[in-house]
């Protein structure tokens, strides 16, 4: 039981790292969902 | 405590930025115009009471249960974090006005400690989860409500007649303090 918080610390913390990538993506573009891949890319 | 008696304390007479000093630096860095001070203060009142729920159950269902209340400073700390990336991810793609605006006040709201403050006050002041709620709801008002307030009077600062070695953050600091002194009922 006691492990519980430490693996949702874990968890949470890989997401943070996740999410602020995303956040961090330099390219401009046009409906941007986030995904560090230019539109071409997308397709 | 009286749910009124909650909201009008944590509004007014405890105000989170000008009783506790928590939350300065956006206090400051975003209230040069009206528009960015009340889109900071909306974007604090959504994360904190969204985490504040969050991190009420969390707590009191997992960290009490397993005696890891220590471990509370760490999680909050995460879950705020991880809540400003998605309200940074969300006000990127549907209002990029509002995103372009805030800069890099956004992601400091992860480290805005008026946020990790309501939500750590929530758990000292063992709160039931209306109290939370309404708690987290009224300081997080409060903090729009001053922050408001103190961009409004930042821009007739702005275009009035200031002696020259005032102008700018002097004269702003000064009456953020004098809002402090009136807030504290000290005046």
């Amino acid at each position: 039981m006691i492990v519980i918080p430490f693996i949702l610390i874990i968890l949470l913390s890989i997401l943070t790292i996740y999410l602020t990538s995303k956040n961090n993506c330099k390219r401009d573009c046009k409906n941007c969902m986030g995904c560090n891949l230019y539109k071409e890319d997308r397709k | 405590m009286n749910l009124v008696n909650i909201f009008i304390t944590a509004l007014l007479t405890e105000n989170v930025v000008l009783t506790k000093f928590l939350g300065i630096c956006p206090f400051i860095g975003t209230s040069k115009s009206r528009k960015s001070a009340i889109s900071m203060g909306l974007s604090v009142m959504l994360v904190v009471t969204l985490s504040s729920i969050i991190t009420y159950f969390l707590y009191h269902y997992l960290l009490v249960p397993t005696n890891t209340e220590y471990l509370k400073t760490v999680l909050f700390v995460l879950v705020i974090a991880s809540f400003v990336q998605l309200l940074e991810i969300l006000l990127k793609r549907y209002f990029k006005s509002i995103h372009k605006m805030l800069g890099i006040y956004l992601p400091l709201i992860t480290t805005n400690c008026a946020v990790l403050g309501i939500v750590l006050l929530n758990i000292t002041n063992d709160f039931s989860f209306i109290e939370m709620l309404v708690y987290s709801v009224s300081s997080s008002l409060g903090f729009t409500f001053v922050i408001y307030l103190f961009s409004s009077m930042r821009e007739k600062i702005e275009n009035s007649d200031v002696p020259a070695p005032f102008r700018g953050y002097p004269i702003a600091l000064i009456t953020a303090a004098i809002m402090a002194l009136l807030f504290s009922r000290y005046v």
